[in-house]
């Protein structure tokens, strides 16, 4: 019996516009009073009338272009019908047949998950459920309601939860390099859900499972472990019940993650149950070719193509490629440092600053990196340094770090902690003799093993304070033991 | 008389997309009354409408758009001055909660 999971995702993101989709009112929902970013339109009160936010459209097709998307030449605004109390008008305005972008695609890897559509919609309220003297209640605040939000859906390309998440990784990146959203997954501004089933081919015959629309996921890690139970959980039910898809049996399943378990949440109403139709108080949406060029050129450089660049440019290997383009901040202050059309060397001694001493610094300080504290001159002078060998690898992970924190060039804190590489042989001649004296076992060692060396290295070193120059340090050794 | 235009099945369908409980009374009164509004309504079903483009909107408006700016909003109290029940600067609604 072979096994292929069939997942397509959905993905909402809620754009940082300042002002909401349709009405003036501000966007801001998080740690904001309840109920005091509402107005007739978001209240859904009678005689309101929705106008869409230019900003909001722009970003959505900027996203979509940025995914290789197609412009639909007219879009418009639909009402989906749904009876529920975080949607005060009874409907969400969203697009259904003419979305703004359509057909686009994401590179994982060498493998390639196509887009079906992009579309603009809105936010729904936030409801919080009690229970007042054993009544269950709702407590309903429309701040979020009518906030702007793109939903991505792809096709069901994606085979694992691994590749789920990178597909989401990917989309996460894109959106903060064009800067339309932060695209928290955990704070809600992204959130996802799968739709998975199963192809399972035994004996020359194909079977489909019943599709199963996972909601609730709430982090990157959710979204793995739902996807991952979901494909176990269905091999049974197929093992158990033969049952196969159907156009009746798509189902919802909420994501309990404490549970790590999903469990059937209802019957999903089906599309014809939110008898879309255009919304008459929003006319057509046309834009240009020459705004859809302005938009397209707005597009700043995207990961994929930082990634090549860096890799042509400055020939660095796929891993730290891959990881210094993975945070746009991370990345625009990496060029900072490396200045105006460095040398390849000079871009990848700065690499590897950034990606081993100051990223381990970063994770142990909890701190980010404050770009205008970065200064270019200084990396220079450090990878001129380092290339004459006046300072050591060391020295520079660990003078790098307190030049940023108090601005000084690390070249010249090097020299004035006496850091600077002692290429002096006579000088280093003179540790290695106390060194070599000190130490009679490991010369006796050395005498049997030559590879034993290091011990004495390491020894001459400690004594310079790590000031001498390694290489030079082995050859007096060498010189001095034979 | 032709088909009928919605049956009993519809009707309990559209009221539980609603949320609407109706009697079996109600039923009663209401199917009738539905089926001669969709009788009135098809008329429009004996237009021949082959190659012509929908008409989504009588006039030739289009790009209705406003800049992202913010207005200032209703104060909590307006906003909740026409809500049945409220709490704590929050809207109350029967338990929603899906079980
Ligand atoms: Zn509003």
């Amino acid at each position: 019996m072979k096994i292929t999971p069939i997942i397509g995702l959905e993905v909402h993101v809620e754009l940082n516009t300042k002002s909401k989709m349709f009405c003036s009112c501000s966007a801001e929902h998080f740690h904001v009073d309840p109920n005091t970013h509402t107005c007739p339109t978001c209240l859904g009160l009678p005689g309101a009338l929705p106008v869409p936010n230019k900003t909001a459209c722009e970003w959505c097709i900027k996203l979509g272009l940025a995914l290789g998307c197609t412009p639909n030449e007219s879009s418009f605004f639909e009402r989906k019908n749904y009876f529920y109390p975080d949607l005060a008008k009874g409907y969400q305005l969203t697009q259904y047949e003419k979305p703004f972008v359509i057909n686009g695609k994401i590179k994982i890897g060498d493998q390639e998950v196509r887009i079906n559509r992009a579309h603009m919609e809105e936010d729904t309220g936030k409801s919080v459920h009690i229970k007042d003297n054993g009544q269950e209640l709702t407590l309903i605040d429309y701040n979020r309601c009518g906030v702007p939000l793109v939903e991505i859906v792809s096709e069901p390309d994606i085979t694992s939860a691994q590749m789920a998440k990178d597909y989401l990784l990917k989309m996460q990146q894109i959106i903060r390099y064009i800067g339309i959203s932060d695209a928290d997954i955990e704070k809600g501004s992204m959130r996802c859900e799968p739709t998975v089933n199963l192809k399972i081919e035994d004996n020359d015959q194909v079977f489909y499972t019943p599709l199963v629309e996972i909601k609730n996921v709430a982090s990157l890690t959710g979204v793995q472990t739902a996807i991952d139970f979901e494909i176990k959980r269905q091999t049974e039910a197929f093992k158990q019940t033969g049952e196969v898809k159907s156009k009746n049996n798509k189902n919802t399943f909420g994501w309990d993650a404490d549970k790590n378990q999903t469990f059937l949440q209802r019957e999903k109403e089906g599309s014809s149950d939110y008898r879309y139709f255009p919304e008459p108080d929003i006319p057509h949406i046309e834009f240009t070719k020459a705004e859809i060029e302005a938009i397209r050129k707005s597009i700043p450089e995207l990961p994929d193509q930082k990634f090549s660049r860096y890799q042509k440019d400055f020939g660095l290997n796929d891993y730290d490629a891959n990881l210094l383009v993975s945070d746009i901040n991370f990345s625009q202050i990496f060029e900072k440092a490396i200045g105006q059309n460095p040398t390849p060397e000079m871009a990848k001694f700065t690499a590897n600053l950034f990606l081993g001493a100051i990223k381990t610094y970063l994770n142990e300080s909890q701190e980010s990196l404050d770009i205008n504290k970065i200064n270019p001159e200084y990396f220079k002078n450090l990878f001129d340094s380092v290339t004459k060998s006046e300072i050591s690898a060391t020295v520079a992970k660990q003078v790098i770090i307190e030049s940023y924190h108090i601005g000084q060039d690390p070249v010249v804190i090097a020299k004035n902690s006496g850091l600077i590489q002692v290429s002096d042989s006579g000088e280093i001649e003179k540790l290695a003799k106390e060194v070599i004296a000190a130490n009679s076992k490991a010369v006796s060692d050395y005498l049997k093993n030559p590879a034993s060396i290091g011990f004495l290295i390491g020894k001459l070193m400690q004594a310079s304070k790590g000031s001498a120059n390694p290489k030079l340090a082995k050859e007096i050794l060498e010189k001095l033991l034979n | 008389m032709s088909e009928p235009k919605i049956s009993m099945a519809d009707l309990e369908h559209i009221a539980k997309l609603a949320r609407i409980n109706l009697s079996e009374s109600e039923k009663t009164t209401f199917l009738p009354q539905l089926e001669s509004v969709l009788e009135y309504l098809d008329v429009l079903n004996q237009a021949n409408v082959d190659n012509i483009e929908p008409t989504y909107r009588v006039n030739d408006q289009k790009n209705v758009l406003r800049n992202d700016e913010v207005v200032e909003s209703f104060d909590q109290k307006t906003a909740l001055s026409t809500a049945p029940k409220t709490q704590d600067g929050y809207f109350v609604v029967p338990g929603t909660i899906r079980k």
